[in-house]
């Protein structure tokens, strides 16, 4: 997943709002706080 | 207590004060307290109205020690659309920045936290492989946010709205 961010991250450009980059980050973000605490977020 | 009035209305004292110290019966030193500062009140005023006055008296006396810029003739950096864009520019190249930054961290981090998890193979996290999901949590966090938020307005090339015809 974060292989896939950094890829997907290099393909913007200042004046690129990629929806897959805002995906990614958010799913990494979900996952991480799931492992962390044990509960979904949100 | 009228006499004494009297000679600080001619030494030209303010009346209110006169009336504030005059409840005080025979209080002399208020009533002197009170003139002294009423005149340092009327002389600072005196000086502001000099300073913020016409050019006439700038080179002469307090003119010299206090040289007045005039702040309307300076540019004015925040309207100049030129500079605004620049700084417009500037900020999302820096936001691009931080952006690509914060996925190089986060994808360290991810290739860190894999290797130790595999290594060590016991179901259970430390607290160094929790930090780590932390960060990687809020790296992630800020990339989402950084993309989401944009400086300045959308470059746009589109025509304008056409209006809807009224019957």
């Amino acid at each position: 997943m974060a292989t896939d961010l950094k890829s997907e991250v290099d393909k913007t450009t200042k004046d690129t709002l990629s929806l897959t980059v805002v995906r990614k980050a958010g799913a990494i973000e979900q996952l991480a706080h799931k492992v962390r605490t044990g509960s979904p977020k949100g | 207590m009228h006499e004494s009035r009297r000679v600080f209305r001619i030494a030209g004292f303010h009346p209110a004060c006169l009336h504030l110290c005059a409840g005080l019966r025979g209080a002399i030193l208020p009533a002197l307290l009170c003139g002294l500062v009423c005149g340092l009140m009327c002389a600072s005023a005196g000086r502001s109205q000099l300073s913020g006055g016409s050019n006439g008296g700038q080179g002469q006396g307090m003119g010299d020690m206090h040289p007045h810029h005039d702040l309307s003739t300076l540019p004015p950096d925040d309207l100049d659309p030129v500079l605004a864009e620049r700084r417009m520019l500037a900020l999302n190249i820096q936001r691009q920045k931080q952006m690509v930054s914060d996925t190089n961290k986060l994808l360290k981090l991810a290739r860190e936290l894999n290797e130790e998890v595999a290594k060590a193979n016991t179901g259970t996290l430390t607290l160094d492989e929790l930090h780590k999901i932390a960060e990687i949590e809020k790296l992630a966090r800020n990339v989402r946010q950084r993309m989401t938020e944009s400086v300045g307005e959308p470059q746009t090339n589109l025509p304008p709205p056409i209006p809807y015809p009224n019957h």
